[in-house]
């Protein structure tokens, strides 16, 4: 198995278990606030999905990279590495940082970070998968390419802020009804 | 690219990566109240980062000096983003400096002040800033890197 393989499979393994933990959070955190509040015990299993996810954003990094350096040394640069997708994932995946350091902060305003953390997650995945597909189907190709960078990129851009904000109401509206009905 | 070139280009990556990983553990770790236990954490933690980036110092140059010089260079230079050289690598070269130094300052403080840092917030609140600045220089350089590589069209 070569260098590149190993990354590649490390690489989508992580992704699937970040994404599948972040899932898990915000289940937890709606069935642990039906009560109102989030006692010790239910705060340990949230911390614990918290460091899965921790864990599986190293690995996506440290093996994204490593994709790319067995990509340059196998081929040379290429054309993922301007990949406009490519860039708006390495801007989402910076995002998740981000957030993860404000809430560590207490800068970060809870309403935004559940939101921030599972689109983040999904976003960066879907890129990832669009990325590979855009090598095997064609027309997805061909409708990427009418596009320059700047243009692929903003719309990327704007799409995963749209996303955040109708998933951060979503989760805003769903936690009202769920203290509501105590 | 020969396997002891690979292997340097490789290892720079990685340790870089790992330097930022790890100052950004420290950062995170900042946030709390230092006590006994994290200022052991922070102490090993920030010395790892410290020879995470030195290492990848030494690889970056022994591949810059032996092939990116000669070889790399002269074909990003003649292709369609010469600015990959001219603008990101030289800021790289130039910028990437502060990492280690940076890196070496927070070391001193974990291991000066100890537990004492929690009674000294103004330079506890400074040290975060300090971490957070090698977090984001750190990002910016590996970033810029993915920029450079791309430029190296071989075929």
């Amino acid at each position: 198995m070569s260098f590149l393989s190993i990354n590649s499979i490390a690489h989508i393994i992580s992704a699937i278990i970040g994404t599948g933990a972040a899932t898990a959070e915000e289940i937890l955190y709606f069935k642990d606030i039906r009560d109102g509040k989030i006692d010790e015990a239910e705060a340990r299993h949230l911390r614990i999905t918290y460091k899965i996810m921790h864990w599986s954003l190293i690995i996506l990094v440290l093996t994204g990279f490593g994709i790319l350096a067995g990509v340059r040394i196998k081929y040379g640069g290429t054309k993922t590495f301007y990949s406009p997708v490519l860039w708006a994932k390495y801007t989402i995946v910076l995002v998740l940082l981000a957030n993860a350091v404000l809430i560590a902060a207490r800068k970060m305003p809870m309403k935004w970070a559940g939101s921030l953390s599972l689109t983040s997650w999904y976003a960066a995945f879907a890129l990832g998968r669009i990325t590979e597909k855009t090598r095997e189907i064609k027309w997805l190709a061909d409708f990427l390419s009418k596009f320059n960078f700047v243009e692929l990129y903003l719309i990327t851009m704007v799409c995963y802020i749209l996303a955040v904000a109708i998933v951060a109401i979503i989760l805003n509206y769903l936690k009202k009804i769920i203290i509501k009905k105590q | 690219m020969s396997v002891l070139l690979q292997f340097s280009l490789i290892s720079h990556i990685f340790l870089g990566l790992l330097g930022i990983i790890l100052f950004y553990a420290v950062l995170m770790v900042l946030f709390k109240p230092i006590d006994f236990k994290r200022i052991k954490f922070l102490r090993r933690v920030s010395l790892l980062g410290l020879i995470s980036f030195l290492s990848s110092w030494i690889l970056g140059g022994y591949y810059y000096v032996v092939y990116y010089g000669n070889i790399v260079k002269p074909l990003i230079k003649k292709s369609a983003y010469p600015w990959a050289h001219s603008i990101f690598m030289e800021a790289k070269e130039h910028i990437f400096l502060f990492l280690p130094f940076a890196a070496l300052v927070a070391v001193l403080i974990f291991y000066i002040l100890g537990e004492e840092l929690e009674q000294k917030q103004a330079i506890k609140k400074t040290v975060i800033i300090l971490s957070s600045l090698i977090v984001i220089l750190g990002a910016i350089m590996a970033l810029t890197g993915i920029i450079i590589s791309g430029a190296a069209r071989l075929r």
